[in-house]
């Protein structure tokens, strides 16, 4: 099975690692990720207020485009996948906000008309987590495991992109289980935590460190309490606060134990026994736990 | 029309696609010395006195030049010497740069490079950053970098290609400085197409023997220019634009030292005072030599050597003017643009009527224009457009047979490009050609230096004289304007740190040359330099007339 | 409203068609381009005109036709003139051009948004793209750019003649081609690297290897040049 891919901006620039694993991955496990040729911004930087049609366009541009990719994949579905939560959470509240208002999407499809593009209403955007649940089975990728995660306890992180709003969420809002049940899959301990959920202050990061740096104490500092010594993300945003904060923390004298932040492909690399490019987008080092643990 | 040609063109199109097969591996052959010289003789505007006049005043007085530049010598200036104030400096200077073309922004570029300070430095153009000939050049340039190449091989293509008559120090220069060139290019960011095993593509072209014409798709020149252009704007070279020179400025001690100029729009002169002045202004085609169209800029009309001949300059090989062997021929909104080289330099054919070879595609190029006008002109080998235009097939589709589908996307972007706006495919059919006016192969002639003849005064590109002797090779044009826009830079930059502040502004040499222009006694008073060549209908010339503008 | 046309210029028997220029219609030849056009009722241009011949931008030309309510754009130099065309050039575009030293700096998405921070407002509406006279899928690029793809921009961004007008038709206000232009240099600079032969040439020319053979070659008479020129062998032209 081959599923037409939309990376956005964050897997091109500051989660290529993420990228990498995940394509390779998913090759192993026949839910293959084929790069859309061409595509845009999903639009999450656009704000997503409610009649502004025009800011809309980016989101159903990629969705056209993808319907497009779709018709020259063999064996495929109706489906645009997504790595990053962000693009993820804009790409399916816009889809379903055009299966509802055909009134939407016909404005927004004479946008396109000059571009030879049109949506026809009629794709499922996806979480590559969704299809790893739904599609593959979490039993096909414990088949498929080379070398168990034995030793790691690993704290998932959520983040909020992939459970909010409703229109978005890949899993119950509450207690979501899937990266949890990979965990599980893949031979880690799942440690239990309450702030899988808890905003890692997003685009904060640019103009109002301090929030951040709030956010990410009480975050890692909730997962080492819980005796995690990784937290697993799906989200390149997330990860890189998580991940460059720390350290931050660290030199100031706020915190004096990391954690290191991997993003759920990774550990599904090593679990698969494809070999890691590199740690080279890690601020955490997470090479001693790993090498301490037997698993490169 | 049927795909862009009327159907009486149809006909001769269709021997053309059904003789391809036959022709893939058809070899012409090449003329001899001695029958390049009878062609030559027989068919190249060059060679027919009607075209042509002596030059009747100053320091080239009887030297045989086209028609149209003796008119431009033999002319007033387009102002009254007596009007103008040069004791009011606008710009006090050390280098200024007239003309910001492909080799005026390569000296900008060397002047900084050299350590001139920037704000002693002024780059004065008639139009645009970039309003030049150097955007227009397709095909390439050339440089000997390859193992099987050298400089040397590369002298005596360009020595050959220019009948003898190149002054070999300015072509040592040339091709001496070529991988040079290439590697500051490389500096710069340029795109120059690569092999997949990281070489440079390097084509053949009309009279070279060795393939060293590195080219960026067909955008060569355009790929060059943005890159200096971009140069210029980083490193905040003073800039004046739609601001021609109109005139040079002496100081008293008879070096030049400065220039007149005019704004287009506000129509003020301006004056500027210089250390060293270097004149980049580029060729003469937009004065349409012997009546033929021209692949030229709008604003290249000769202003360069009517006032560096005002100053004293010595000019040479102006005799002789290039026809590029390929413009367009059809259809007629595009007539005399230019067809690069490049696509004979990748295999497409020149063919008659029926679809036959007649001459070796890779002629030196004035060997080759005269090949193609003795077909138009003396033989009925050729086909003839609904407006009567004559021009001989250009087999472009050849060009995919021989390399493969795809090629002309990737190497001829703009010329497929121009063709399908007049929904032409030059991938399925051939092009329509005729000879047009491209190039000013001489001009005012320069040292290795870039030094003229007159102190204070350099020279670099389209304007110079004697690097390419009677006749210019393909991708030898790219070349120079960067190897003598740099010396230039590089001399004028010495000239900067040695040189004294210029004496008084006079404009007598000016008046001396009225006085000689007074002794031809001209049937009509003339003026130049043309600034900007004429194409409004006659209906609405013979209608104008001059308003007195201070009582609007 | 009907716009007066001159009778004189109605007189000439050729196939003529209307056309308005900033509003005031004139009978041109239909076979003219809209630069000849305008040269043909009489403007002496000095903005707005160029190359004429595709490769210069200067006379990007926007126009409406009689009854379409589609804005077209592109060069007078090389489009030919309608019935009814409705036009203005666009001889200048006010653009910023960040200023940078191209030693100093990485392909890279950062790099890209360091000097045009604007291009992270892109709205994907592609307006740039429909109005490139060259074809260029612009939007494309500036998405190229921001994802980090540099090689990708550069060589999508190749063709582009600077006119600017897909700067004038971008509601996010970025200066695309100034974009395209970084791009490229960048990925010329760092990606596409010239071959040690190049390097190894400059040397030998710099340590005068090729002096003795110029010194003898200069010394020659025009006869014993013209011999060495006939006698000099071709390499195989048909490989680039």
């Amino acid at each position: 099975m081959k599923y037409s891919y939309f990376p956005g901006c964050n897997l091109k620039t500051n989660a290529k690692e993420y990228e990498h694993t995940a394509v390779e991955v998913s090759k192993i496990l026949d839910a293959e990720l084929v790069e859309m040729p061409v595509f845009n911004c999903c639009g999450t930087v656009h704000s997503m207020v409610s009649d502004n049609t025009m800011r809309r366009v980016a989101p159903v541009r990629i969705l056209s485009r993808s319907e497009e990719h779709q018709k020259e994949l063999e064996d495929t579905k109706n489906t645009v996948v997504t790595l990053c939560s962000m693009c993820s959470s804009t790409l399916k509240v816009v889809n379903e906000e055009v299966k509802e208002d055909e009134e939407m999407l016909q404005k927004i499809n004479w946008q396109l008309e000059r571009d030879n593009l049109k949506y026809s209403g009629h794709s499922e955007v996806k979480h590559y987590l969704e299809i790893l649940r739904d599609e593959v089975g979490f039993e096909e990728i414990i088949k498929k495991v080379k070398k168990q995660l034995k030793g790691m306890k690993i704290a998932s992180y959520y983040g909020c992109m992939l459970l909010h709003p409703d229109k978005a969420k890949i899993d119950d809002s509450e207690t979501p289980t899937v990266m949890e049940s990979l965990t599980l899959a893949l031979g880690g301990e799942v440690v239990d935590w309450p702030y899988f959920k808890t905003c890692c202050g997003s685009y904060h990061v640019v103009d109002k460190e301090d929030i951040v740096n709030n956010q990410v104490l009480k975050i890692t500092e909730g997962a080492k309490k819980r005796g995690a010594n990784a937290i697993i993300t799906a989200c390149p945003l997330c990860a890189y606060n998580l991940d460059s904060q720390q350290v931050f923390l660290q030199k100031k004298g706020v915190i004096k134990e990391t954690i290191p932040v991997f993003y759920f492909t990774q550990l599904m690399a090593i679990a698969l026994g494809i070999k890691l490019k590199n740690f080279e987008d890690h601020h955490v080092d997470p090479k001693p736990l790993l090498k301490s643990l037997g698993l490169i | 029309m049927i795909r862009g040609y009327p159907e009486s063109m149809r006909k001769s199109i269709d021997k053309v696609n059904k003789t391809r097969d036959k022709r893939i591996d058809q070899i012409m052959k090449d003329l001899t010395l001695e029958e390049r010289e009878k062609v030559l003789h027989e068919f190249h505007p060059d060679y027919n006195p009607a075209y042509k006049r002596d030059i009747g005043w100053g320091q080239n007085k009887g030297d045989n030049v086209p028609n149209e530049v003796a008119d431009i010598l033999e002319s007033y200036p387009i102002y009254d010497p007596d009007e103008i104030d040069l004791s009011q400096i606008d710009y006090d200077v050390g280098v200024l740069i007239i003309g910001a073309g492909g080799a005026g922004t390569a000296a900008a570029l060397w002047t900084v490079y050299s350590g001139v300070p920037k704000d002693k430095i002024l780059l004065a153009t008639k139009l645009r950053l970039g309003d030049c000939n150097t955007v227009m050049a397709q095909g390439g340039i050339q440089a000997a970098d390859r193992p099987e190449d050298s400089p040397l091989i590369h002298y005596l293509d360009a020595m050959g290609g220019g009948h003898f008559k190149n002054k070999p120090e300015l072509v040592k220069a040339l091709v001496s400085d070529g991988p040079k060139i290439i590697k500051w290019h490389k500096e710069l960011g340029l795109m120059y197409d690569q092999n997949e095993d990281g070489s440079f593509v390097e084509n053949a072209g009309g009279g070279t023997s060795r393939n060293r014409m590195h080219c960026a798709k067909d955008y060569t020149g355009m790929e060059i220019f943005r890159n200096l252009k971009d140069e210029v704007i980083n490193n905040e070279i003073p800039l004046l634009e739609f601001s021609p020179a109109v005139e040079l400025l002496k100081d008293e001690n008879g070096r030049v030292a400065g220039a007149l100029l005019y704004n287009l729009e506000t129509k003020e002169y301006s004056v500027v005072r210089a250390k060293t002045t270097i004149l980049t202004t580029g060729g003469f085609g937009r004065l349409h030599i012997a009546g033929f169209a021209t692949t030229n800029h709008y604003g290249a009309t000769g202003d360069g050597i009517v006032m560096a001949y005002r100053a004293g300059a010595k000019l040479r090989d102006l005799d002789s003017t290039q026809f590029h062997p390929t413009g367009a021929a059809f259809p007629e909104q595009i007539v005399g643009l230019l067809i690069t080289e490049k696509l004979r330099s990748l295999g497409a054919q020149v063919l008659g009527k029926n679809g036959e070879q007649i001459c070796y595609p890779l002629e030196p190029r004035d060997v080759e224009a005269a090949s193609i006008i003795k077909v138009t002109k003396s033989t009925d080998n050729y086909v003839e457009t609904p407006t009567g235009m004559r021009g001989v097939w250009l087999d472009s589709p050849l060009i995919e047979e021989i390399r493969g589908k795809g090629t002309i996307d990737k190497n001829l972007a703009a010329m497929k490009r121009m063709f399908s706006r007049f929904d032409i495919d030059m991938t399925e059919d051939p092009i329509l050609v005729h000879p047009t006016l491209h190039y000013q192969n001489g001009g005012v002639e320069l040292d290795e230096h870039g030094y003229t003849s007159v102190p204070g005064l350099l020279g670099a590109g389209e304007i110079s004289g004697g690097v390419h002797g009677k006749n210019r090779l393909m991708g030898n044009s790219l070349l120079e304007v960067n190897v003598f826009g740099r010396r230039a830079g590089i001399s004028a930059a010495k000239e900067y740190k040695r040189g004294k502040k210029p004496g008084k502004l006079t404009l007598s040499h000016v008046k001396k040359a009225i006085e000689q222009i007074d002794t031809l006694n001209l049937k009509k008073k003339r003026f130049s330099p043309v600034i900007l060549p004429e194409y409004r209908s006659e209906a609405v010339r013979d209608r104008l007339i001059q308003l007195f503008e201070s009582s609007l | 409203m009907a716009k007066a046309i001159s009778m004189r210029e109605k007189k000439e028997e050729l196939d003529t068609v209307t056309i308005y220029i900033m509003g005031q219609g004139y009978k041109v030849p239909s076979s003219l381009t809209i630069m000849k056009a305008m040269e043909y009722a009489g403007f002496k241009l000095k903005r707005g005109v160029g190359c004429r011949a595709g490769f210069c931008g200067a006379c990007a030309t926007v126009y409406r036709k009689l009854g379409d309510y589609k804005i077209y754009a592109n060069l007078a130099c090389q489009t030919k003139v309608e019935d009814g065309m409705y036009l203005t050039q666009l001889p200048f575009v006010p653009a910023n051009k960040a200023e940078y030293n191209l030693d100093e700096i990485k392909p890279s998405a950062s790099t890209m948004l360091r000097f045009y921070p604007e291009i992270a407002r892109c709205l994907s509406c592609n307006a740039c793209s429909r109005v490139c006279p060259q074809d260029i899928q612009v939007m494309d690029y500036v998405q190229y750019s921001l994802q980090g793809q540099i090689d990708k921009a550069a060589e999508l961004a190749f063709d582009c003649i600077q006119c600017g007008l897909c700067a004038i038709r971008c509601p996010a206000e970025i200066p695309q081609y100034h974009v395209a232009t970084l791009a490229r240099r960048l990925h010329g600079r760092y990606h596409m690297i010239a071959p040690d032969t190049l390097e190894q040439r400059v040397k030998e020319i710099e340590e005068g290897k090729y002096e003795k053979g110029f010194e003898e070659l200069m010394s020659l008479s025009e006869e014993e040049l013209k011999k060495r020129y006939v006698a000099r062998d071709f390499i195989d032209q048909k490989k680039a």
